[in-house]
């Protein structure tokens, strides 16, 4: 009899162990079901809201989506108000914001200071019509092409004035923010557009958007069909800008390399100067979408007209940079030029 | 030598049924996941720029975890560790970093068009090759999942076999 429970003993511990086993595998295995589920689910989610069509030029989109898949009011023409909030703003928005840059407290990605490495290049610059020039190489489809153009604007607003500017947005598949249109873009269309309403006594702004349908991804045409668009068109300042960014690509250093990419008269900027999209304690949305994704152009213009918080300062301050590199490039002739803030940001550019 | 279950099913529970290998997903599911947040914020100026759902990020880094841990437990247990395991666990290494790389902002990808200028191509076709990536991001990155759940299917699938292999050598068959 004894020998019989000790010949039970391990035989139950194994049986134990089995049935643990088998509760581990079951519950395996369910998980594991249970992910592949999750995955085919996201699969025919996404396929189902990404658009079908990226080729129908003759396709109306209603913009009736919410963040992430809106298009309300793209292409309206900014009121006088708004227009002067980029036309007017205050020099001294301009000052405060580079105060905070150079002491450091701007918390938003801008190049160069502190921690984010610089992406401007000493290039010759652009030069026509006897004037220095501002260049721009972007797309309406591209997320950070539209989370610059605000910044641009106010730089540019420095020393010239837009007679118009538009609402626009980045594309669906990249974060659909919104953001200014130099011109009203053909926005279901495969096609570069040259045009802008900006006009200074003091720089050329040559703006070479290139546009895909805006339902679609990111999307860049490429360089023989910008070239051939940009032939179409016909106008020599635009191709031989196009020109000297295809000569700065045989260095590495500037070569493009992505959009946006600028050209600031004697600076080359690799991409956006910052990356504002939002206040830093704003996390992006469970579907990945940066938190000005959720923001109108009111709202936008609204922090411009009076920046309390980090995402206004951070414009401001990306505006900086950029009225720097034009105010070093120019021999400091404009006015914004002697702002302190300016002269300082300036002393750090190479 | 540790018993194996018969089946996939018990190949994955025998594993997993030790923390050590609990712990090592885990630890290397976390590296892998800093490693990908490392490279999109260096493609973004320092913003984890992602467009697209963060679960599919876990998801990524999850199988990665298991798949590496699969690997050093076939190293670990096999004789013939050359053929068995290695492979898994360099993709478990590979696939967070390249999703990573893919999954940035599709407008620059800077890391990858670096690395494409490095190897010669001139800039308006790297960023043809970025910008067809970024289109499919996605895509790549359910690839990614794909193949880490296969690789894992696969490893399990080759453990008994390799169990009864040397069975079947010990017993002079």
């Amino acid at each position: 009899m004894p020998r019989q429970q000790q010949a039970r003993s391990p035989v139950a511990k194994y049986e134990s162990t089995v049935r643990k086993l088998k509760i581990v595998s079951t519950a395996a295995l369910i998980l594991g079901i249970v992910a592949i589920f999750a995955s085919l689910a996201t699969v025919i989610l996404l396929a189902s809201e990404l658009p079908t069509s990226t080729n129908s030029p003759t396709t109306t989109v209603a913009g009736t989506g919410g963040p992430g898949s809106t298009l309300a009011g793209i292409n309206q023409p900014l009121n006088s108000t708004s227009l002067s909030v980029i036309n007017n703003a205050p020099n001294a928005y301009f000052e405060t914001a580079g105060e905070m840059y150079l002491n450091d407290t701007i918390q938003n990605p801008i190049f160069g200071y502190p921690s984010f490495g610089s992406n401007a290049h000493t290039v010759n610059g652009f030069v026509a019509n006897n004037k220095t020039s501002v260049v721009y190489l972007g797309s309406i489809t591209c997320i950070y092409c539209g989370e610059n153009r605000w910044a641009m604007a106010l730089a540019l607003s420095r020393f010239g004035t837009f007679s118009q500017l538009f609402t626009g947005y980045s594309s669906f598949g990249d974060g659909d923010v919104p953001t200014l249109y130099w011109a009203a873009e053909p926005y279901n269309s495969s096609t570069d557009d040259v045009h802008n309403y900006y006009t200074s006594n003091y720089i050329n702004f040559v703006s070479i958007e290139d546009i895909n349908p805006i339902t679609g991804g990111f999307k860049l045409n490429p360089l023989q069909t910008i070239l051939s668009n940009l032939v179409s068109i016909g106008n020599k300042t635009d191709l031989s800008a196009f020109n000297y960014i295809l000569n700065l690509s045989s260095n590495t250093t500037t070569a493009f390399a992505g959009t946006p990419y600028t050209i600031w008269g004697r600076y080359q900027f690799n991409g956006a100067d910052a990356a504002d999209f939002g206040n830093p304690n704003q996390s992006a949305t469970a579907t990945g979408l940066p938190y000005l994704s959720l923001m109108t152009h009111g709202q936008v213009l609204g922090e411009l007209a009076r920046p309390n918080d980090q995402f206004g300062w951070t414009e401001y301050a990306a505006a900086d940079v950029y009225t720097a590199a034009l105010c070093k490039s120019l021999n400091n002739t404009a006015s914004v030029c002697t702002l302190p803030a300016i002269q300082g940001i300036e002393a750090k550019l190479t | 030598m540790r018993q194996l279950g018969t089946g996939r099913i018990g190949v994955f529970a025998a594993i997993f049924s030790r923390k050590a290998y609990i712990a090592i997903a885990a630890a290397s599911a976390l590296v892998f996941y800093y490693v990908f947040y490392y490279l999109v914020v260096s493609d973004n100026y320092g913003v984890f720029l992602v467009l697209m759902p963060i679960y599919l990020i876990y998801l990524l880094v999850a199988t990665s975890g298991i798949l590496f841990s699969i690997s050093v437990f076939t190293v670990a247990y096999s004789a013939a560790s050359r053929r068995l395991g290695v492979e898994g666990g360099i993709m478990g290494v590979l696939l967070p970093s390249m999703g990573g790389i893919v999954a940035g902002c599709a407008c620059a990808l800077p890391l990858l068009t670096s690395i494409l200028l490095f190897l010669g191509i001139n800039a308006f076709e790297a960023l043809g090759i970025v910008t067809a990536i970024g289109i499919y991001q996605l895509w790549i990155v359910l690839a990614m999942i794909a193949i880490n759940t296969g690789m894992i299917y696969y490893y399990l699938g080759r453990l008994p076999a390799s169990r009864k292999k040397r069975q079947r050598r010990a017993a002079g068959l």
